[in-house]
């Protein structure tokens, strides 16, 4: 029997990293992951061969059909790259700049509101052992760790003891959200608001916060102002503050502009005390695929190349928007499933142009797909860097050897393959 | 172009008012994670996959108001598409807002036009929810009829 | 491939040579006495020649970069470059990776060193560090509120400090000892700030002179190859360079016979006097006064040039305070246990009362401290970008050109600073001191900066004939020339021909490897012990060597 302890969970942003691994005859066997982590150990289906048209192939082949594919188009889409590895995403950005394509990552449909919401207004956010160590006022806004991250609020957030602050009996939770998530469960006290109401509530706290709460109505959005007002004294107060937001904040009716609210909001808090605000970002590596492309290119989603440089429009070059408008002729997709997570008229699309996918997993975007190529499971049978929800960087181990190539592997002879036939 | 009706319009108190219209309940759709949906992800052609994002958490309240029962099966309407899904009962969803996992059943009903953004509006979206015969279609069937739309 | 550089004008004042005729030849990568075989000849008759261009201080890699760039699209959009057969290029203050090294190619640069690294993500800094082709790097490691150092301090523990420092060093694969803002910037994690060298730094119960004291003197210690790299307190603040002749008298009787034992970074940005904005002026001429009057003590310039700036610190606290001013947007990232950052963009107007006055600042420090003591920087992005050198390099060398730039500032620069007073110009040696030998130096690279035998080859050719040109009347042209180095060599490859790239390369990175087992048996368990309050587990904590590209460690005896 081998026991590893130390390894890394990669399924959400939390990365934990204090996973123990047990192998013996019977499998591979774990503690500390959560639910979540849980089933990511665990055995899925696998893409068994590389495949074109449905029929068998080498890789060497699939891999050739596909920078055929890619270099016969005039505008591919390279899509995914959230649940990869940091080293094969900057292959991804090479190649969409060598092919003049586009490149866009899962978080187009996640958290990229949350950077347009920064180019606008900076944000003043810190990594989890600053809100571990010092936070006596949690605010978990549009967002329920204890269901899509469920370790945060037990080693980053809620419960550990942290250097300043002893505990959870220290730190006052607030949950406010559209319904009652479990995580409102855990919470001293969970304000509800409508959906769609974000941007109104987050307006009226900070005219609590200017001194202009007399100028309010006695409830806005069907929140009691007195229920704000009592919100906004605690922010004012806390030694240390974080307000963590998810999707409910960028996926509602006000996206980007949510969000800038509420940064304006924490920005000016800092006035007062002192204040974080932190998107709780999805998959293990999604900060990663926002990170490699800004330093490669310097934008982190919705890159277009056809002019042979990067340019950045989420309107226009957003995985939801260029196939809603057709505007590819063929996809590479990494690491991901759109067919499942996009809106069903883009899928549509999508469906109707050759694509190619790399994944250890078959999903519904397989069902379509030209090129299957199956690759290794990242942290588990392949190595590499990925960043944390805060952007700490974690380097994934392996502790199986697979008969796959991993995602960088493969990308890597893509390029290759790609700059062969396109010539330097 | 404001497609949605301002939900405050709605809004008394603490909660949301249901406006009846004939067809059913006039409603508020969530999308999102949930455990569920969130352990099966890896393995979206398994029956756990698929009982995990097929269902919305309806308010007992709204189930009663559409004489619906726990597994009854609803049709959700939207400007942009419906899809039909099992119906789970929550008193943790507030009236009037009817939770959906994020995938491909929620992703039926979601209009791809972002305003700019890039960012689909997933959450908030005005709906009809009503009762229905019709059966939940299998996921492979589902994607089907996205594909030969 | 081995090189003939014919017939150029050499200047190279390690060596003693000041406009000579000579060839360079190089072989293998090296800089060699005698004609190599089977060289390529480059003619470089009636052009300057010198070593590659040495930067000690610029941020060009890490977090606050990236977050830079996110936040400011604008600036991305405004630097757009294609370069077929190379990687394009984006960004005026904060350049993707591929622009960072292509444009100090172009400007006869060929070493650059990051002076902000984190340690928890030290992987990050090098991460892009190793996407920067075409030169050789290195980085600092931030360790002026690290809570090791300011117990270990609070104790007067030097030897356990030491072997923290060889071991932080080691394990985040950095170059030397960063501090800034001593115990600010733990201050600020609960809103607040050092305001003097004896303040006292909340729960710790040390002060910036303390933080500063044993960094000095554990860097003496440990033999370090660069000086305790000190961002001062209260940086931006008018009246600050009394804090900052204080910190530099910190080290008052602290001798190393090889190189200063402390450099006062973008010094610029320390060197106020008055006591608020309305009465804001230069502390220049104390500063300068000092630093030429002692002999272990070095500055870089921190010139701010007009135009568009992105500021970026682990100073967060003073990043607020120009929030607050400017109303700009601003990110700041808490840094756990160690550090933190801040970032927000900023125009220097000439018609700005105070950024004209800090611009003039940057040039008294350059004009007035003695040219073996000072290196050209702007502190990239901080006072604009690196790009900008062969601005500031005509300005010293003419007073022609500043009377020109005065002409267009705002009037507070007459009354304010000196610089309308000063008559110096520099020589065309003293910037190439000031842009070569004296980095290398600090840097305690031998191979670098020079271009005598054992040097590493590299080597600039600028269009521009010395003997004829006189950069205090032709200014233009030497600026001009300065800007696009029509030929740059990099460990004798060719990356740079006729001012356009030629190959991409990419360079090694230095760190410093004095870590021993000794040193780990001294202070394993309060690292360990303190592991409890970071967010991730000892073992996910630090860089390990074979990750990167081409690590370059330096041993120190
Ligand atoms: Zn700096």
């Amino acid at each position: 029997m081998r026991v590893l302890y130390d390894m890394k969970c990669t399924f959400c942003g939390n990365v934990c990293d204090d996973i123990l691994i047990q192998i013996d005859e019977d499998g591979v066997s774990t503690k500390n992951t959560c639910k979540l982590g849980y089933h990511k150990f665990l055995d899925h289906p696998r893409i068994e061969f590389p495949q074109v048209d449905g029929q068998k192939v080498s890789y060497d082949e699939a891999i050739e059909t596909a920078a055929e594919i890619l270099v016969n188009s005039k505008k591919p889409l390279l899509y995914g790259w959230a649940s990869t590895v940091n080293e094969a995403i900057a292959y991804g950005v090479a190649l969409a700049e060598k092919l003049g394509g586009v490149y866009d990552n899962t978080s187009s449909v996640c958290h990229a509101p949350s950077t347009l919401a920064t180019q606008e207004t900076g944000i003043p956010a810190s990594t989890l052992g600053q809100v571990k160590n010092r936070a006596d006022l949690l605010i978990f806004w549009g967002c329920n760790p204890m269901s899509a991250h469920p370790r945060h609020p037990t080693r980053y957030s809620v419960f550990p003891r942290g250097f300043f602050v002893e505990g959870r009996r220290k730190r006052h939770v607030v949950v406010v959200d559209v319904r009652k998530t479990r995580t409102a469960n855990i919470a001293d006290e969970f304000i509800q608001i409508p959906p769609n109401s974000d941007y109104h509530i987050i307006t009226a706290m900070r005219m609590i916060l200017a001194g202009k709460e007399d100028d309010l109505p006695n409830s806005v959005a069907g929140v009691p102002a007195e229920k704000l007002v009592s919100l906004v004294d605690k922010m004012r107060n806390a030694r240390f503050g974080a307000l963590l937001y998810g999707l409910g904040m960028t996926q509602s009716r006000g996206r980007n502009k949510n969000v800038e609210n509420a940064i304006r909001l924490v920005q000016e808090l800092n006035s007062h005390t002192r204040f974080v605000i932190q998107p709780m970002r999805g998959h293990f590596n999604v900060v990663g695929a926002d990170q490699v492309p800004t330093w490669e290119v310097g934008f982190p989603y919705a890159i277009d190349f056809s002019r042979g440089y990067a340019r950045f429009s989420p309107g226009e070059f957003s995985v939801t928007e260029i196939l809603r408008r057709k505007d590819c002729d063929s996809a590479l997709v990494v690491s991901s499933d759109p067919a499942a997570h996009l809106p069903a008229r883009s899928v549509k699309h999508l469906a109707d142009i050759p694509v190619i996918q790399i994944d250890p997993h078959p999903n519904l975007t397989t069902r379509f797909a030209k090129v299957v190529i199956p690759s290794s499971l990242v942290g588990i049978e392949a190595e590499g860097t990925v960043y944390r929800m805060d952007g700490i960087p974690m380097r994934l181990k392996k502790f199986k050897e697979s008969e796959y190539l991993s995602d960088e592997e493969i990308l890597e002879r893509l390029y290759h393959k790609v700059v062969e036939l396109m010539g330097a | 172009m404001i497609r949605h009706v301002f939900i405050a319009r709605f809004i008394t108190g603490h909660c949301i008012s249901q406006v009846v219209v004939n067809m059913g309940l006039k409603a508020n759709v969530v999308t999102g994670r949930s455990l569920g949906q969130g352990s099966y992800v890896d393995d979206k052609l398994s029956k756990e996959y698929f009982e995990a994002v097929s269902i919305c958490e309806v308010n007992p309240e709204d189930c009663e108001y559409l004489s619906i029962e726990e597994g009854d099966r609803v049709k959700i309407t939207t400007e942009f598409g419906s899809v039909v899904l099992s119906v789970k009962k929550n008193k943790d969803i507030p009236s009037g807002v009817v939770f959906v996992p994020m995938g491909p059943y929620a992703n039926q009903i979601i209009d791809p036009e972002t305003t700019g953004t890039g960012m689909p509006q997933f959450k908030g979206i005005d709906a009809t929810i009503e009762k229905t015969d019709e059966k939940v279609l299998e996921v492979n069937e589902l994607i089907e009829n996205v594909i030969s739309r | 491939m081995n090189l003939i550089i014919r017939n150029g004008i050499v200047y190279d004042p390690q060596n003693g040579v000041a406009g000579e005729k000579m060839d360079i030849f190089i072989e293998n990568g090296t800089i060699v006495e005698n004609l190599p075989k089977d060289a390529k000849v480059i003619d470089a008759s009636g052009k300057l020649v010198v070593a590659g261009g040495v930067d000690m201080h610029t941020h060009i890699a890490g977090g606050k970069v990236n977050t830079a760039r996110v936040m400011r699209p604008e600036d991305v959009k405004s630097g757009i470059r294609r370069n077929p057969g190379f990687r394009a290029e984006s960004g005026y203050t904060v350049p993707n990776s591929y622009g960072i090294g292509y444009r100090y190619a172009r400007m006869g640069y060929t070493t650059a060193f990051e002076p902000a690294n984190p340690p928890i993500s030290a992987f990050h800094t090098h991460e892009e560090l190793d996407a920067i082709p075409m030169i050789d790097k290195g980085t600092f490691v931030l360790s002026g509120n690290n809570w090791n150092v300011m117990e270990y301090t609070k104790k007067g523990d030097m030897e356990k400090l030491a072997a923290y420092m060889a071991w932080l060093l080691n394990r985040t694969k950095s170059y030397g000892i960063k501090v800034v803002n001593p115990g600010g910037i733990e201050a600020w994690a609960y809103g607040k700030n050092m305001r003097g060298l004896d303040d006292v730094v909340p729960y710790f119960e040390v002060t910036p002179a303390d933080i500063i004291n044993s960094l000095v003197k554990v860097n003496e210690e440990l033999s370090l190859p660069h000086p305790v790299h000190l961002h001062c307190n209260n940086l931006g603040v008018p009246g600050n360079f009394e804090t900052t002749l204080q910190s530099m008298k910190l080290v008052e009787g602290i001798e190393n016979k090889d190189r200063p034992v402390l450099h006062v970074t973008h010094v610029q940005f320390n060197s106020y006097a008055g006591d608020s904005w309305k009465t804001f002026s230069s502390g220049a001429e104390e500063i300068a006064r000092y630093v030429n009057k002692v002999d272990n003590i070095t500055v870089d310039m921190g010139q701010p040039v007009f135009g568009s700036a992105t500021t970026m610190t682990a100073d967060a606290p003073a990043q607020f305070a120009l929030h607050k001013l400017t109303k700009a947007k601003w990110s700041n990232m808490d840094v756990e246990l160690e550090t933190g950052a801040g970032i927000l963009p900023f125009f220097y107007s000439p018609k700005n009362p105070v950024t004209a006055v800090q611009w003039a600042i940057g040039l008294e420090i350059g004009l007035l401290v003695n040219p073996g003591k000072v290196v050209l920087t702007t502190d990239h992005p901080n006072g604009g970008p690196f790009t900008s050198y062969p601005y500031i390099a005509a300005m010293l060398m003419s007073r022609k050109k500043r009377e020109e730039e005065l002409a267009r500032v705002h009037k507070l620069v007459e009354k304010a600073t000196s610089l309308p007073s000063i008559e110096v110009e520099l020589t065309l040696e003293d910037v190439i001191l000031m842009t070569r030998t004296l980095p290398a130096r600090l840097l305690n690279l031998e191979k670098k900066g020079h271009l005598g035998v054992g040097a590493e080859g590299d080597v600039a050719i600028y269009d521009f004939n010395p003997l004829e040109a006189d950069p205090s009347r032709d200014y233009g042209v030497v600026e001009k020339a300065l800007s696009s180095a029509e030929v740059t060599v990099k460990g004798g490859e060719v990356i740079v021909k006729d001012g356009n790239l030629a190959r991409q390369v990419y360079g090694k990175t230095y760190w410093v490897n004095t870590y021993t087992d000794d040193h780990w048996s001294l202070i394993g368990d309060d690292v360990i012990n303190l592991f409890r309050y970071y967010s991730l587990e000892f073992s996910s904590y630090g860089v390990e060597e074979e990750w990167l590209k081409a690590s370059h460690p330096v041993e120190v005896s």
